[in-house]
């Protein structure tokens, strides 16, 4: 029945369809809460709890979250993915629904900064951190990340957030 | 393992500590380990990829190109020097369906710990360790965890104990380092709250150093120190080192070269007492 709940909804399938969603029991989750009782972000935010992600989830609210603030808060430590007992990783879970909803549209004030410092300078250098004189790539190597980065359509990522490239 | 490791850096030494990750080249020449280390290889992009700010599809054909500059040099597996591109690369790799194989620097080291003893020039007799291992390496491919459980993975306390190191426990030993990716980059409330839960069980046990194997982990627990002192006023000062800075120092390596001057918490007294 769950099964059948979940697959009507539009948004969850692509949750389901995405590449890394093969082998994670999304369905599997029967609710215990054992993610959260590990969870980190989970005693910093109060509003926060990767149960209440698969929840919502489960109960076809996926475009709620993703147009909501709670995906944001996890830390992405992979606690609750190694101890759920449902062999379900409500890390990966959290990054398929960041991916989904920057691609609507949503969350863009959540990373926006974040893309402007390491994206650009992914883009730039081909690293994701630089200090002055720090490491970066030879121009012929950076010039071909370059390429890779347009070609599987991160130019167009960025330009989405409102993110200038260089 | 194979003969020669495509050796793969780290963003957040490369930009911070800078001689940390030379340490490990230095190690590794010390070990006769044999390694490429190619100036094309390019960020894994996990820092991002974790922040939300990469899509799958970008973080896959930037590391098709790792893979195969890897396959290029001959190499048949890849050794990071961050836990973050050690998931990251088994991820990719396992999305992609390619044979390459992954490894942390500090599985080489692990295995080669033997060797290690007798290059040493200083032990760590009488000295109060408390290890972290970082979750990347320990929480996302579990299974692959070298030693201990990935719930209590020992690789660091073996190593520590080896070296002549007395291992304590803490309470918070399994708790994330506080760093967050995204939040790291933003307003760092979670950072400085999980890093002070950390710090603090840590603190109990007022161990001489905490060694780590992670640059996330240490640029978190090194730095937040100081902006914990700051912030809230809490004295700390506890020497968060590198497992390959740990290594370079006891094989005789000058400390200018291991790289104390990018520590915010001081390396000198505890130096000293190693050198004793
Ligand atoms: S994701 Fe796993 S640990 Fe969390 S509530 Fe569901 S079954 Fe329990
Ligand atoms: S990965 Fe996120 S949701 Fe899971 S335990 Fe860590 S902070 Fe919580």
């Amino acid at each position: 029945m769950r099964r059948l709940a979940i697959g009507k909804k539009i948004s969850s399938r692509e949750v389901l369809e995405d590449l890394r969603a093969e082998d994670i029991g999304l369905l599997r989750c029967m609710q215990c809460g054992r993610c959260t009782g590990g969870c980190p972000a989970a005693g910093v935010f109060e509003d926060f709890s990767p149960r209440l992600v698969m929840h919502e989830l489960i109960e076809g609210e996926t475009e709620n979250v993703l147009k909501g603030d709670m995906i944001w808060k996890c830390g992405q430590c992979y606690t609750c993915h190694l101890r759920c007992p449902r062999g379900n990783s409500p890390a990966t879970v959290i990054l398929i629904l960041r991916e989904l909803s920057l691609k609507r549209g949503y969350s863009k004030d959540k990373v926006k900064e974040i893309a402007a410092k390491c994206g650009v300078l992914m883009w730039k250098k081909g690293v994701n951190f630089y200090e002055e004189g720090s490491r970066e790539l030879p121009d012929e190597a950076a010039y071909e990340v370059e390429d890779i980065l347009r070609r599987s359509g991160y130019e167009a990522f960025l330009k989405a957030l409102g993110v200038d490239l260089p | 393992m194979s003969e020669c490791h495509y050796l793969f850096k780290s963003c957040i030494l490369g930009a911070y500590y800078p001689e940390a990750e030379r340490c490990l080249r230095v190690v590794f020449d010390r070990l006769d380990t044999q390694y490429v280390d190619d100036p094309a290889q390019s960020s894994c992009t996990g820092h991002g990829y974790h922040s939300g700010i990469y899509p799958l599809k970008t973080t896959l054909e930037v590391n098709r190109r790792n893979f195969s500059l890897a396959r290029g040099k001959g190499c048949d597996d890849i050794v990071t020097s961050c836990v973050t591109s050690y998931a990251t690369l088994k991820e990719m790799k396992k999305l992609l369906k390619d044979p390459i194989k992954i490894y942390h620097g500090l599985e080489v080291l692990y295995e080669h710990r033997n060797e290690i003893l007798r290059g040493l020039k200083y032990n760590l007799e009488g000295i109060k360790v408390v290890t972290h291992h970082g979750c990347h390496y320990t929480k996302i491919f579990y299974d692959d965890v070298k030693a201990g459980d990935p719930e209590r993975p020992v690789l660091l306390d073996e190593i520590a104990t080896s070296l002549g190191g007395e291992v304590l426990d803490y309470s918070e030993r399994s708790l994330c380092c506080g760093m967050g990716f995204n939040h790291l980059l933003l307003d760092q409330e979670y950072c400085k709250k999980i890093a002070r839960r950390k710090l603090e069980s840590i603190k109990k046990v007022n161990p001489d150093l905490i060694l780590v194997h992670c640059p996330g982990c240490l640029l978190t627990l090194d730095r937040f120190q100081g902006i914990l002192k700051q912030e809230m006023g809490l004295e700390l000062q506890i020497p968060v080192l590198n497992y390959t800075e740990l290594i370079a120092l006891l094989f005789g390596v000058a400390s200018d070269e291991i790289g104390i001057k990018t520590h915010h918490v001081a390396l000198e007294g505890v130096i000293e007492r190693i050198k004793e």
